[in-house]
């Protein structure tokens, strides 16, 4: 079988792939790129792609293995087939996005001041409230322009039918977004020929638009603004150093920080300097060690004071977690519909909620076709995928929703999108589930490099994208208007 | 610069000089040892010589926790590679990659890789043992670990501040270490009065060796070996790189310059290593160290901790240390 046929060639099966119409049938935006590795030919791609790596490891792109006391780093897995994304598709999810985090922000300024959505019985009080995400300390601060989330990576999905979806909101410390940024680099390097014949909007001007969104935080004209990373044993510390670099700020651990007369201060050579900014990386509970974590070395003692002063500001703010829980989650929608009287431009994967009565209902009955997800659970615990589990497994779990049903929510069991994907083994590209991670910075305004990061779920048949267990990624290209 | 990345530097440089240093104080007094014999009654002044090193490396305590005697095998082995002895050479260049590691992003990628290698070879893969001449090939490893790295720092690494923080560091440690190993010599001549020529021929020439200042000396003086010459050479030239007087001005140099660029910060530091070099100066000859003892070497050495502790409360923690931020280095 020719190269060419290779790329072709693979059962579409009953999902939606984001490069073929129809079996061997390319998109009419995939056309342009699937000629050009064509035209490259198979030893040359071969060649192109194993340099690949080797870029990756020399610019020290590479996450921390927890656990390798040997000191060594992998890297990110790319594949070289980027997603491409059009313009009305992209005009469309960009709405869409600007429409979202614009409503969770009134939301969340909402919720720390007046209470109305609660009043007005929109979404449980108890669920907002009682939520360990939600920060009581912080209830009545006013922030710089009511901004709470000012990153933000939404994870986007497609359906059977191609329709975006949003499946998580990542308010807090959304991560990934310099293998966004590598990925463009990696693919300008290789394989320039594809970039060239198409007409790719750009993206690497992401560090300055979110120095840009830090610097509108603090009203004096030169903010001393820091990224606040917990150390380097941190598997996104790559990530934190090079955004610092790439910004032109430094970068801190909690330890080079310390308030001292209502402000919080760096410790430097040259005696103390200010700061006005910090972009953090570490989340809430090990912010201040006096409020929160008590045990926390990651942390600035006495922060939390200053910034209720608004002495500093804190990207992202204190508390946006709370809108970023699987419960909250289910009431998206009908936060954008409350604040901004719109129908949601994105729909969420459609949840049902045990804290409805028909939502139990129908999870009650439909438990096979269903994830029925505990509200506080993560990483695939206090989860009950119901095509897999038995008759008694399932008995046992609705049992404990019956018992406690408001803990519970429950989504259809999604299928993602493929995007085909190479494979050194097969020497073909076979498709791969994919999600989209955008990233949506919010200060005087909104702004969105166009695309986001693809990632890869490179275990076959697998769903699961995260890089913890296999993922990889690929460069997401937006093109724009022809 | 931030202070935690400015002592991550400066202790870099202290560990990985300090590594080499102590392998050149066991190497030869490992090769003294094993010479010394082919002297005529000379065994009973050379050999079993390891037990004064525990004291010169302030380290007789920790042993005795871990040792009940003191020979030619447990006092190599416990301050060559014990994992337990922060001052073992092992220790050294694990704590000095540990800084190297907070500062990836700060050095160039050749001095993380060596440093990392040389990490992986003599501290992850250490010897079990030092049987035969393994302790001689571990430490001619850690002193090339040490070349190699310094080397690779002066040619990539940017001339700056950082680097000045490296350099005060490396040579604070070497005027440390150059002290520590005349009061060792000293002491196994059991003071200034040689018991035989042979011997004291024999010990010049190790001590010069272990400094690499044998060659140096030689060409500097056209007398042969003189012990007084020795000491004079190694206290007080103004060219030889491991002598303590021209390691004091490179300091003083580095301070001089990290200074310029931290007007704000105490000047205490500057003013220790200006005074401890003027100090260094005024010596009229080495007898007024080695013999009259005024300052002595022991002195001289406290007096260099001290600036330590200067260079760190200017520099490092330039705030009230609070509860939560006692992460700082464990020192000497």
């Amino acid at each position: 079988m020719s190269f060419a046929e290779a790329m072709f060639s693979y059962d579409l099966a009953h999902f939606f792939d984001e490069a073929f119409e129809r079996e061997k049938a390319p998109r009419s935006h995939y056309q342009t790129v699937i000629e050009g590795f064509i035209a490259y030919g198979e030893s040359e791609f071969q060649r192109r792609r194993s340099l690949i790596e080797l870029v990756f490891r020399n610019q020290g792109i590479t996450f921390t293995v927890y656990g390798d006391e040997r000191g060594t780093e992998r890297t990110f897995p790319f594949d070289p087939f980027p997603r491409i994304i059009t313009a009305s598709e992209w005009t469309h999810l960009e709405a869409g996005l600007k429409q979202r985090v614009k409503a969770i922000n009134m939301f969340l300024r909402d919720i720390y001041h007046e209470q109305e959505i609660l009043k007005d019985d929109i979404i449980p009080a108890e669920l907002v409230l009682q939520n360990p995400n939600y920060r009581k300390q912080v209830k009545g601060i006013d922030l710089p322009h009511d901004v709470y989330t000012h990153i933000v990576g939404c994870d986007l999905i497609r359906d059977a039918k191609g329709s975006y979806r949003v499946l998580e909101d990542n308010l807090r410390s959304p991560s990934g977004v310099s293998y966004m940024l590598a990925n463009r680099g990696v693919m300008a390097r290789s394989f320039p020929k594809l970039l060239e014949g198409l007409d790719v909007r750009p993206i690497s001007h992401y560090p300055l638009e979110l120095l840009k969104t830090l610097r509108s935080l603090s009203d004096k004209s030169r903010p001393s603004i820091v990224v606040l990373t917990p150390g380097q044993y941190n598997s996104a510390y790559f990530e934190h150093s090079y955004l610092a670099q790439q910004m032109g700020v430094q970068l801190v651990e909690g330890r080079d920080l310390f308030v001292a007369d209502d402000y919080v201060w760096m410790r430097t050579t040259n005696g103390r300097e200010k700061v006005d900014v910090i972009y953090r990386r570490i989340d809430d509970n090990f912010l201040d060690p006096q409020v929160f974590n008590k045990e926390s070395m990651l942390g600035v003692a006495g922060i939390l004071e200053v910034y209720k002063k608004g002495n500093v500001a804190l990207a992202n703010a204190i508390g946006t977690g709370v809108a970023d829980d699987k419960a909250t989650y289910a009431y998206i929608p009908r936060i954008i519909k409350y604040y901004l009287n719109e129908e949601p431009i994105i729909p969420n994967v459609e949840t049902f909620l045990g804290a409805e009565p028909e939502g139990l209902e129908y999870m009650l009955h439909n438990a096979e076709k269903l994830v029925i997800k505990e509200v506080g659970g993560a990483g695939g615990y206090g989860m009950l995928v119901g095509s897999e589990a038995d008759e008694e497994k399932r008995k046992d779990f609705l049992a404990a929703v019956r018992a406690d049903p408001k803990n519970y929510i429950a989504q259809p069991i999604i299928q993602l999108s493929r995007h085909p994907t190479y494979y050194p083994d097969s020497k073909r590209f076979e498709p791969c589930h994919v999600d989209l991670r955008p990233y949506i910075l919010m200060g005087e305004e909104i702004t969105i490099v166009p695309g986001g990061l693809t990632r890869v779920a490179l275990k076959r048949g697998s769903l699961v994208v995260n890089s913890s267990q296999g993922g990889g990624s690929k460069d997401t290209w937006v093109l724009a208007d022809a | 610069m931030l202070s935690r990345i400015a002592e991550n530097l400066y202790w870099m440089g202290r560990y990985i000089e300090r590594a080499e240093n102590t392998s050149r104080i066991l190497d030869v007094n490992y090769l003294a040892i094993i010479e010394a014999p082919q002297v005529a009654g000379a065994r009973g002044i050379v050999t079993e010589k390891w037990a004064p090193l525990l004291d010169i490396m302030e380290s007789k305590e920790e042993f005795k926790e871990h040792y009940k005697r003191a020979d030619g095998q447990n006092v190599p082995y416990w301050l060559a590679i014990h994992p337990d002895n922060a001052a073992s050479i092992r220790s050294s260049l694990r704590f000095a990659r540990e800084n190297a590691r907070a500062l990836r992003d700060r050095i160039s990628t050749e001095m993380w890789e060596a440093i990392n290698s040389s990490y992986l070879a003599l501290c992850v893969n250490a010897p079990e043992n030092i049987e035969e001449d393994a302790l001689h090939d571990y430490c001619v490893a850690a002193r090339e670990a040490s070349h190699l790295f310094f080397g690779i720092a002066h040619a990539t690494l940017p001339h700056d501040l950082g680097w000045y923080f490296m350099r005060a560091g490396q040579f604070l440690e070497r005027a440390d270490n150059t002290l520590r190993t005349l009061i060792m010599n000293l002491w196994r001549s059991g003071g200034r009065t040689p018991v035989s020529a042979g011997v004291e021929i024999h010990r010049d020439i190790a001590l010069l060796k272990s400094l690499s200042a044998y060659e140096a000396y030689r060409k500097t003086y056209d007398t042969g070996l003189n012990s007084r010459r020795i000491y004079e050479f190694l206290l007080l030239s103004n060219r030889f790189p491991r002598s303590v007087r021209y390691c004091l001005e490179l300091l003083q140099e580095s301070l001089e310059k990290i200074h310029e660029e931290n007007q704000n910060a105490s000047a205490q530091a500057l003013q220790a290593s200006r005074s401890l070099t003027q100090h260094m100066a005024a010596i009229k000859d080495e007898a007024q160290i080695s013999v009259e003892e005024s300052p002595s070497m022991q002195e001289l050495i406290n007096q260099i901790a001290d600036l330590s502790t200067t260079i760190s409360s200017a520099y490092f923690s330039p705030e009230p240390v609070t509860a939560t931020q006692t992460q700082s280095q464990s020192q000497s």
